[in-house]
């Protein structure tokens, strides 16, 4: 069953990390649904929103392989998915 | 403190090669890259650069000078079409875990992003094909950036980086203060495995009575092949390799019951539907080996030990998944295995066996008839050459014919292309394996359609004169695919069938020593004849046109299934 779920990452900032995030998500066959990027509250770490739609084990997959990139300090996902109305701010 | 010592950003990237103990590039000069070439020049021969004749001989050189020492390779091109000649050869690196570093040229750093000559993004075409890459367009990021990236590709799973140079960087003078990097914030490349999770694998070992062990190219990788050889001979486990990780225990070996996969061996693909145990070292469970992982291992509990956590799930869910490097699990999991002997569950494996060699083997390996059969020359070669030989293959049916047939005896003697299956990968991949092990016999087993992608590095060989023994074994098709078309699509032979040259002539022209044999009863004089010849040297096979290679499990048949001829 496909959810919407919301990743987050904290990566190191340099160019081509946004690259390297999204074409793993493309290589999942994945397009994504919604995107933030900003600085963190730590300087020079990016920290990253982005929402895919998808089903469970490839969610897990995914956050899996963005955790092992070299400038990413942490990826995780909500454990429950996200709700319709849920993302609007 | 020591004085500032400033040298141009060329000089620094030699200097800085050397202090990572790299000997040997592989490359191919042009506009943005040419002060490095000028530093590599002046250096002399503290450096040695082989020129080949593309930049994709270049990085399957490397590939093969990295598979065979377990060195970092490298690779140099130029900017544009240079370095976009190297992806096939990344992706091929990435896929079969390759450490690798590759220094592309790049324009000056002003002119990036005004489509400049010879200009293309190669941070963005090798994002997806490279396990980092990175663009320095400041010589005072140059240093750091080097030194990261050889770190990363050796330590963990390995795999290819790129270093895009900006032309400035290279000719903008710096402060040679060169640190090998050792530790980097977010990249965490040992795990530590979980003793308890180890320790409930060696449980699990000590209750099962149909284990089944495979391994991967994970535990030549970590040089875990005594480790691996002690644990299943105290656990008297039946082990099988994927493609990969053939060589890392000898061939003869009586609990090695050979290759996993499409065109692997009978027995283990058979009994692996039977296995009430599956453990699972350095391998990541791909289709070629599972065929529908919905169907694989129905009996099995599965314990899977990867140094990589996202191969975990990925393709197989296992009921326990170790993190961790191959040779320190191995140990610990040695420690806590008890001694055990599976009598009745090797004796199905020899009962499968000797169906085996009675349907296939005995007919593959015959010299009787008058046509030569690929697997009987390749099992000649086997018996014939020293048994220290590195062995390198092309891809396609003659590569499954050298796994199947040549009996492997030292760790990391065979080299292939695995995960991204890529033609043309041989040739280059043997000159790259006999400058890494001069003092070993190298023979490259090519095809016919394979060659001909790559077969200009021919006059690499004679330039360098690299003692390669190149074999094509011609049968006049695309041979793989043509199997494909007879068995699945009713023999329509689409674009399959090759005109060739006189590879003698060609090979001849180039000037190697070449030779060709066409009957079986040739055979062990064509072999006679490349040993004998000092130096590289070239040997046409013609091959029976229409041999197949069986066993074979086709697309979604359960492994269990597989075929031991033509249904």
């Amino acid at each position: 069953m496909k959810n919407s779920y919301l990743v987050t990452v904290y990566a190191h900032d340099r160019i081509g990390l946004l690259l390297r995030i999204a074409q793993l998500v493309t290589r999942k066959n994945l397009s994504i649904e919604r995107l933030t990027l900003h600085e963190s509250a730590v300087p020079g770490v990016t920290w990253i929103n982005l929402v895919v739609r998808t089903d469970v084990h490839t969610i897990h997959t995914l956050v899996k392989q963005l955790e092992k990139q070299i400038e990413v300090l942490q990826a995780f996902h909500v454990v429950e998915p996200v709700r319709v109305g849920q993302l609007i701010s | 403190m020591n004085e500032p010592n400033y040298i141009s950003g060329a000089d620094a990237i030699i200097l800085a090669l050397q202090t990572e103990g790299v000997e040997t590039m592989f490359g191919y000069p042009g506009g943005a890259i040419m002060p490095l070439y000028d530093a590599i020049y002046r250096f002399g021969k503290q450096m040695r650069h082989i020129l080949t004749r593309h930049e994709q001989g270049a990085i399957h050189a490397a590939q093969g000078f990295a598979r065979v020492s377990g060195k970092t390779g490298v690779c140099i091109t130029t900017s544009g079409p240079g370095a976009t000649n190297l992806l096939t050869g990344l992706a091929d690196a990435f896929a079969d875990s390759t450490p690798l570093v590759c220094l592309t040229g790049q324009v000056n750093a002003r002119l990036i992003g005004s489509d400049a000559f010879q200009e293309a993004d190669i941070l963005g075409l090798t994002t997806p094909v490279t396990k980092w890459n990175i663009r320095i367009t400041d010589s005072a990021d140059l240093l750091q950036g080097l030194a990261q990236a050889f770190y990363i590709a050796r330590t963990g799973r390995p795999g290819p980086v790129v270093v895009d140079l900006a032309k400035n960087v290279l000719q903008e003078r710096i402060n040679f203060d060169y640190q090998i990097c050792e530790v980097m914030p977010s990249y965490h490349p040992q795990p530590v495995p979980d003793d308890k999770k180890i320790r409930r694998a060696a449980d699990w070992i000590n209750q099962s009575e149909r284990p089944i062990l495979f391994w991967g190219q994970g535990v030549l990788l970590s040089d875990a092949s005594n480790e691996l050889r002690l644990l299943i001979d105290k656990a008297g486990l039946p082990a099988a390799s994927t493609l990969l990780g053939l060589s890392a225990i000898p061939a003869d070996h009586p609990l090695n019951m050979g290759m996993l996969g499409m065109h692997g061996n009978y027995a283990p693909n058979v009994l692996s539907a039977k296995a009430d145990l599956i453990i699972a070292v350095g391998m990541r469970f791909d289709d070629r080996v599972t065929s529908d992982p919905s169907t694989f291992l129905p009996n099995a509990r599965v314990i899977h030990i990867d140094i990589d956590a996202s191969e975990h799930g990925k393709v197989m869910q296992p009921h326990l998944a170790v993190a961790g490097d191959a040779a320190r699990v191995l140990k610990s999991l040695f420690e806590y295995v008890e001694p055990a002997m599976h009598e009745d569950w090797l004796a199905e494996f020899t009962a499968l066996r000797a169906l085996e060699s009675d349907k296939i083997m005995n007919s593959d390996l015959s010299l009787s008839g008058e046509q030569i059969l690929m697997g009987a020359f390749v099992r000649r070669v086997s018996e014939l050459f020293p048994r220290n030989t590195l062995v390198v293959t092309d891809v396609g049916q003659h590569q499954m014919k050298v796994a199947r047939y040549f009996k492997l005896n030292t760790p990391r003697s065979f080299v292939t292309s695995g995960g991204l299956g890529t033609m043309g990968f041989g040739l280059p991949a043997a000159i790259g394996a006999k400058i890494a092990c001069p003092g070993q016999p190298v023979v490259a087993f090519l095809g016919d359609g394979g060659f001909q992608m790559t077969m200009q590095e021919i006059m690499t060989i004679v330039q360098e004169q690299t003692d390669v023994k190149v074999v094509v074994l011609n049968n006049g098709f695309l041979g793989m695919v043509r199997q494909w078309q007879e068995i699945f699509f009713a023999k329509r032979y689409a674009s399959t069938e090759l005109l060739n040259p006189d590879f003698v002539k060609v090979v001849d022209a180039m000037g190697l020593p070449s030779k060709k044999i066409s009957v079986s009863s040739e055979v062990d004089a064509g072999i006679e004849w490349m040993m004998a010849t000092k130096g590289p040297c070239f040997l046409e096979v013609v091959t029976d046109p229409e041999e197949n290679v069986f066993p074979m499990v086709p697309p979604g048949v359960p492994v269990s299934e597989m075929w031991l001829e033509k249904n």
